[in-house]
């Protein structure tokens, strides 16, 4: 075989690897990540900046917070194959996920009195 | 004020309900003592299930004469007659004897269904639970007419000098239910702003009163359940020292012999429950008085003449959800309000 076709297939071998480097590092980190649960209820105001570097996932956000709320959040370093149409769900389910995030509900303690009941009833069968 | 220096929170049953405050501050722990020992004096006034309260002294002596009533019972008659004057009868107090007659059929309804309850008046939220939906027989036509009969809250007689009020006629009865609670939960605001509590809030079978915001100086988030989705909320309103009163369909309601899902709150126009079209109305205001009686009527009125009634009060804003849970939300409160979803929100 000529040297010449071993050295590309060298070369070629060279840069498949080094792709499959490239785009699989930060994989198995970034199936372990861990994400927290966000206490909504302790936002002080202002604009964040938050990154995550795995490969080719690195990312970089800014959040913005008004009135103790997440008003915004922008992508200001995006990963390498975004899908805009994720990115947007992601952004859009963070925000809308502060709904439950609250201090106290409105008209729902005749839920409250009916599991008290329940308790109740429950408590006299065991008597 | 950091949250370190000082919290405290009671959770307790009273005004036929349960009741939770959260306070911040250094007085927190000393101010919740009181608001628990106010709650037992409030009770002990305003229910007519207790026997030697005020409002049961005036049932008692419907017809017959008047009775003495405190500064504290005369003025929340005297706002809810005056409300009831500017509604056309949406809302009033006097609903006492629709209540007792539709709490009698589902209470046999529960005890068939081997669960218990008891159905509210317009304005009636604060005496008994309910949640059992099964079969129960209607009151008989010519009984809820008789009733229908007795609400009148031109009926109720207040004599402000000698501190004393009277029903007309025999076999009225006054109900507190719809602006009871909201009472007290200023009461509690007061109580609490007098001890130097900066943060808290109270929430009374789910009318919710906020001192201030939340210690760190941002606004309490208080949710609003979703009125088909148990356990779910549909939005959330920021809360700054203002009340915040759902009254809903939900949870209360019963399905009557004909298959009728029947809510709890009674339309004391036709002494049947609502059925407005809505099946929940929020209100947010300063007085949580104000805010418990206005949820209940604009339930009552449904969409259209809910919001006409509204525009009349100064209150901070509303959320009334209709039946294909379509959101509604004055413009004042779209600053505040987040709805869950992403769903769309008609403003008026």
């Amino acid at each position: 075989m000529p040297k010449v076709i071993i050295y590309a297939l060298a070369g070629i071998a060279v840069l498949v690897v080094a792709a499959i480097a490239l785009l699989t590092a930060g994989l198995s980190a970034g199936k372990n990540v861990q994400v927290g649960a966000i206490d909504f209820s302790r936002l002080k105001d202002g604009v964040y900046t938050g990154a995550h570097r795995a490969g080719r996932w690195t990312n970089e956000v800014q959040v913005k917070v008004e009135s103790g709320r997440v008003s915004d959040i922008r992508v200001t370093k995006d990963v390498m194959f975004p899908k805009p149409e994720w990115t947007e769900q992601t952004m859009k389910s963070v925000i809308e996920r502060q709904t439950l995030q609250v201090d106290v509900i409105s008209g729902a303690t005749v839920t409250m009195k009916a599991y008290l009941k329940s308790i109740e009833n429950a408590l006299e069968k065991a008597k | 004020m950091g949250i370190d220096a000082g919290y405290a929170e009671r959770t307790h049953e009273g005004m036929g309900t349960v009741m939770t405050h959260r306070a911040f501050g250094p007085n927190a722990r000393r101010a919740l003592e009181v608001v628990v020992w106010r709650a037992t004096e409030l009770e002990a006034v305003m229910s007519r299930f207790v026997p030697e309260s005020e409002i049961s002294t005036v049932n008692r002596l419907a017809g017959a004469s008047d009775a003495a009533v405190g500064p504290e019972v005369f003025a929340v008659l005297k706002f809810s007659t005056e409300l009831s004057r500017s509604c056309e009868r949406l809302f009033d107090v006097t609903v006492g004897p629709l209540v007792d007659l539709w709490a009698v059929a589902t209470r046999q309804l529960a005890e068939g269904a081997g669960s218990g309850g008891e159905v509210d008046g317009a304005g009636s939220g604060a005496d008994g639970w309910h949640r059992a939906a099964s079969i129960a027989a209607i009151p008989d036509e010519d009984e809820i007419r008789r009733c229908l009969q007795l609400v009148d809250y031109a009926d109720v007689e207040l004599d402000p000098l000698r501190g004393r009020a009277r029903l007309r006629r025999p076999g009225q009865s006054i109900d507190l239910g719809g602006v009871a609670k909201g009472y007290a939960a200023d009461a509690f605001a007061a109580e609490l702003r007098h001890a130097g509590v900066r943060s808290a809030f109270t929430n009374i079978g789910g009318n919710v009163a906020t001192v201030g915001g939340r210690p760190d100086g941002s606004p309490w988030q208080v949710g609003i359940r979703h009125p088909r989705a148990s356990g779910e909320l549909i939005a959330a309103v920021q809360a700054s020292g203002v009340s915040v009163v759902t009254s809903g369909d939900y949870e209360r309601f019963f399905v009557d012999g004909l298959g009728v899902c029947r809510c709890h709150i009674l339309d004391p126009r036709t002494g049947y429950p609502a059925s407005s079209g809505l099946v929940s109305v929020t209100v947010v205001a300063e007085s949580s008085m104000q805010a418990d009686a206005l949820s209940t009527l604009a339930f009552v009125a449904g969409l259209d003449l809910g919001i006409t009634y509204l525009a009349q009060h100064d209150i901070v804003g509303a959320v009334l959800i209709d039946e294909n849970l379509s959101i509604w939300a004055s413009r004042s409160l779209l600053p505040r309000l987040v709805v869950a979803g992403g769903a769309q929100v008609r403003t008026f």
